[in-house]
């Protein structure tokens, strides 16, 4: 049993979302546990200086971006999605519920354009929208100016568009 | 054939890829005592007493933690996670046996005691600069730094703040002989140039040309001078190197140029009718006990200087 002096309360609580968010940056299995073990590591290690007042799980969300990154930079272990095998391609598009799975072709189409976005644009994407984010909350989750996720938004959907409307062009 | 998405469509799209809740049994467990072992044997350099300590340690918590709660019971103290911390914290004070110099060497050193920005991790385009304090004698870097990132016509268009800031305990083995070597010798350089334009009944050489002749030639306009310092780190040569960077601002209430050329120089010369300006801006790399004035002058870019004035001698 935790108590609320516990990280482990905390990281019982944000298990499925920091699994989600982790799962949506590396978009690989192995990486997205690698990064969840990872981010879960830091925040024990730095559990101690957790101010209560925070939320928690944006507190943790910005460690595992960070760590994401950092792991990036260092060793560019994490890369973008490619589906290597039909399981993992289902076992991604299983959490999308049922009646949606009509559009799996399209949403196909709309991960692959997310992740030919160059890195800073798909983090930025993903934090927005793997919780509901307000740009705001990104902003401050990421550490940057609220101007800069807004242009980075904008950015980041005007490439989805173009990749979307040049791959339709190529199966013309 | 497909249509173009719509707007919505892309937000429902988006919303469903990044926030469809993860399956139970696809979500991950933080496995905490693997993990502290995989850290161990993981650190190359780690002290063969700090991995026996660390082993006896988790150890200790395997066989004794149970021995803990049967004599707390009324306690809540079944948190292997808490003594987990306190491992990693003895850990992490085994891992810091180097010194600030050498900390400073490169980037991932830059990151860990907060130079850099967590946010970007591609600084190829970007400059750090590093705010000084003085105690007095000594001269502290850092505590607060911010890097600078620039478009291709070189102009600044993102400054980002150090969201962390070094530890006391770090900053109180910071010294400018450590990290920024040859800062003395720049300032002489700067001050060289400074008491030139301080004394007004001779001229200003730079860079081999007259850019300001005797104040009395121009029937003794008033002047303003200026000085502002700041430390940092700029790639050079594909290598991030310690520099002291100054800017000279000299402002004069006549246009000493009137009717003559401007010399070619890299003093910022800026006339109107009744006013010069002058900006000169000299970068030297610290890494050595000698600094050198760069030659290429990077610093020449917009803004940079209104964002820390208030910082800077």
């Amino acid at each position: 049993m935790y108590s609320k002096f516990d990280i482990g309360y905390y990281l019982e609580e944000c298990r499925e979302r920091l699994s989600r968010l982790c799962i949506n940056l590396c978009s690989n299995r192995h990486d997205a546990e690698d990064l969840f073990q990872d981010t879960c590591l830091r925040a024990v290690k730095y559990f101690k200086k957790y101010n209560r007042d925070m939320d928690f799980e944006k507190w943790i969300f910005r460690i595992c971006v960070n760590t994401y990154r950092t792991n990036l930079k260092r060793k560019n272990r994490y890369k973008t999605i490619t589906f290597e095998t039909t399981y993992e391609y289902d076992l991604f598009f299983s959490c999308i519920p049922e009646n949606e799975h009509q559009h799996d072709e399209r949403y196909r189409d709309l991960l692959i354009a997310v992740n030919k976005l160059p890195e800073k644009y798909r983090t930025i994407l993903v934090m927005r929208y793997f919780n509901d984010y307000s740009e705001e909350e990104t902003a401050k989750i990421i550490g940057i100016p609220k101007g800069t996720v807004k242009s980075r938004l904008s950015k980041a959907k005007k490439i989805i568009r173009e990749v979307i409307e040049c791959e339709e062009c190529n199966d013309r | 054939m497909k249509n173009v998405m719509t707007d919505e469509e892309f937000e429902k799209g988006m919303h469903l890829l990044f926030n469809s809740e993860v399956p139970e049994e696809s979500c991950f467990t933080f496995d905490k005592n693997e993990e502290i072992q995989v850290c161990v044997v993981n650190k190359k350099n780690f002290n063969s007493k700090c991995l026996c300590r660390a082993i006896v340690c988790i150890l200790l918590v395997v066989a004794v933690f149970p021995l803990i709660n049967i004599i707390h019971k009324n306690i809540e103290k079944d948190d292997a996670s808490l003594i987990s911390a306190e491992i990693l914290e003895r850990i992490g004070e085994c891992e810091r046996v180097y010194s600030f110099g050498e900390y400073l060497k490169n980037e991932e050193c830059l990151r860990l005691a907060g130079l850099i920005p967590d946010e970007e991790y591609d600084i190829s385009d970007a400059e750090i600069f590093v705010y000084t304090v003085s105690d007095g004698r000594r001269k502290i870097y850092t505590q607060e730094a911010y890097t600078v990132w620039y478009d291709e016509d070189g102009k600044a268009f993102e400054f980002m703040m150090t969201k962390e800031s070094v530890s006391d305990e770090f900053s109180e083995n910071i010294i400018g002989a450590d990290c920024f070597k040859g800062e003395f010798s720049s300032v002489s350089g700067v001050r060289n140039i400074e008491s030139m334009f301080r004394n007004k009944s001779a001229e200003v050489i730079y860079e081999g040309e007259v850019i300001r002749k005797s104040l009395d030639e121009y029937g003794m306009p008033e002047q303003e001078l200026h000085t502002d310092m700041i430390c940092m780190y700029s790639r050079y040569n594909g290598q991030l190197v310690p520099m002291c960077v100054y800017n000279i601002s000299c402002t004069l209430n006549c246009n000493v140029f009137k009717g003559d050329d401007i010399p070619d120089t890299t003093a910022g010369i800026i006339v109107s009718e009744n006013l010069t300006e002058y900006n000169i801006t000299l970068a030297y790399d610290c890494s050595r006990n000698n600094a050198i004035r760069l030659e290429e002058n990077r610093m020449i870019k917009e803004n940079i200087w209104n964002h820390k004035t208030e910082r800077t001698e």
